[in-house]
């Protein structure tokens, strides 16, 4: 069963539990209708492809209908007091766009290699490259700056 | 953007999307078509970038621009940000590898640079776990749950099949069958005289009962209690015994009819065995039916016979203990039938 890490890679992109769930849910039912047409070694690359589209159009319809929860921006004016690198990276990676964040999670939490995060996104490999490239760089930029050193 | 290090096969990728973009400046484009003349081998991949074939209408503007900006600057790609990201990501060559190696054991900064990316890595939290996982696991695809009305009529349906079957496979049965009785008219109890077709003859493979309630066909005719029963004929039998009850009318009666034991015994066939072996086990428990025989009526299995024996094999066939239990009227007619089980 890949359902937890399917969980954790939504749950980290809408950082909503009961949306997370009903995508993986989602996702496991179309695997289940097109298991048949499925290579098995497939399965897994197919619930995060399947679960990657279904959330960003989940993101988009949520944009759409204006009730998408914006991430709280974080004050520049005041210097935070961060105990946790977690915590800081937690919110860099919510300031990326979703298709930045993904690549990164995709790379990180399951460890996919660019071309088998190009399958899942619709990407190049180049793309995902050049857009993991970008991420790191935002990711290290926001990290270093002066009100989230810890 | 800015172009801090000139273009290279480690990234050619941002030249490319740039220029198929249409943010690339005009200088590096001028790099990225030299980059290609000595790269050949990357034209390919250059071409198969989608190139923008709509232009824009220029006159159209966007006015709030200022809404569109972003706060943080857009990352900049210095050659040693790109290194170290390489290296975290394992896309350098061999040989670039020792260089980096050495230049993060020589040089402070791309060490810390080093670590600064390492820390840009997300480690997965593996305490959240995916809850209700039952609900993910593949459902059977045959769900038989029938209504019940369904189950009914596939069940009546198995009763009339097997009902017809045995209707024309079934020989009359080798146990006595009441039919007519010309030669036991001496056994008739005294008084009763008078017998007409239409009078009800119950059949029992054990004692006959000590009373029963009739009810009569004719209208305006009450029901009677019958506290004396008279055999007219009691036939030994393999299953028990075998009583004819004959009841006279209350009422005057014009003719009269003979009745006889038919003890003919016919062979039957294996099929005719097996359905008279059910049938045999489904009128068991009913130590006396309501059956109305008339007399002179054709010895062939009525309806209810049929219904009662195909029950009987759903019963031997799928180790079931249902029955078919009948309701009468006043009229003595079937004014419905209840399947009834344990």
């Amino acid at each position: 069963m890949h359902a937890d890490g399917v969980f954790r890679f939504i749950l980290k992109n809408l950082r909503n539990e009961h949306d997370a769930q009903d995508i993986v849910q989602d996702s496991f039912e179309k695997l289940w209708i097109n298991h048949k047409k499925l290579d098995p070694g497939k399965a897994k690359s197919y619930l995060f492809t399947t679960a990657y589209h279904t959330m960003i159009d989940h993101i988009r319809k949520k944009k759409y209908s204006g009730s998408i929860e914006d991430i709280p921006e974080t004050s520049n004016e005041t210097f935070r007091d961060y105990s946790d690198l977690r915590e800081i990276l937690d919110e860099a990676l919510a300031k990326l766009n979703e298709v930045q964040r993904s690549v990164v999670l995709l790379r990180d939490y399951e460890g996919y290699s660019y071309h088998e995060i190009g399958e899942i996104t619709g990407l190049n490999e180049s793309q995902v490259k050049v857009y993991l490239y970008r991420a790191r760089v935002y990711l290290k930029n926001y990290i270093v700056s002066p009100e989230h050193v810890i | 953007m800015l172009y801090r290090m000139a273009i290279n096969r480690h990234n050619y990728e941002i030249y490319f999307i740039d220029y198929h973009e249409g943010n690339l400046p005009p200088d590096r484009e001028e790099e990225l078509m030299a980059f290609l003349e000595a790269n050949p081998d990357l034209k390919k991949e250059f071409d198969e970038y989608p190139e923008e074939p709509l232009l824009a209408d220029q006159n159209i503007i966007f006015r709030n621009k200022k809404l569109l900006k972003k706060e943080e600057s857009s990352p900049e790609f210095s050659e040693n940000d790109q290194m170290a990201i390489a290296y975290l990501e394992g896309d350098l060559s061999a040989d670039d590898k020792l260089r980096a190696d050495s230049m993060l054991n020589e040089d402070d900064h791309v060490q810390q640079l080093h670590e600064q990316y390492l820390s840009t890595r997300s480690i997965a939290d593996y305490s959240i776990t995916c809850p209700d996982k039952a609900e993910l696991k593949k459902k059977s695809n045959v769900a038989f749950l029938l209504p019940q009305y369904l189950r009914y009529a596939a069940a009546a349906a198995i009763i009339i099949f097997i009902g017809i079957t045995a209707y024309f496979r079934f020989t009359p049965a080798d146990e006595p069958r009441i039919t007519s009785l010309p030669q036991r008219l001496e056994t008739r109890p005294a008084g009763l005289i008078e017998f007409q077709a239409d009078c009800l003859v119950l059949e029992s493979r054990n004692d006959p009962p000590s009373s029963i309630q009739m009810s009569w066909r004719e209208e305006g005719i009450p029901p009677v209690r019958l506290a004396s029963i008279h055999p007219l004929a009691i036939t030994p039998s393999p299953q028990g015994t075998y009583a004819a009850i004959l009841f006279p009318r209350p009422f005057p009666v014009s003719g009269s009819d003979v009745f006889a034991m038919d003890t003919e015994v016919k062979q039957k066939s294996l099929v005719g065995k097996i359905f008279s072996g059910f049938f045999n086990k489904a009128s068991a428990p009913f130590s006396i039916e309501n059956k109305s025989n008339r007399a002179g009526k054709s010895d062939k299995l009525s309806i209810w016979d049929i219904a009662d024996l195909g029950m009987q094999g759903i019963n031997v066939l799928g180790d079931h203990d249902y029955t078919l239990v009948r309701k009468y009227n006043e009229d003595g007619n079937v004014k419905g039938v209840v399947v009834a089980g344990k």
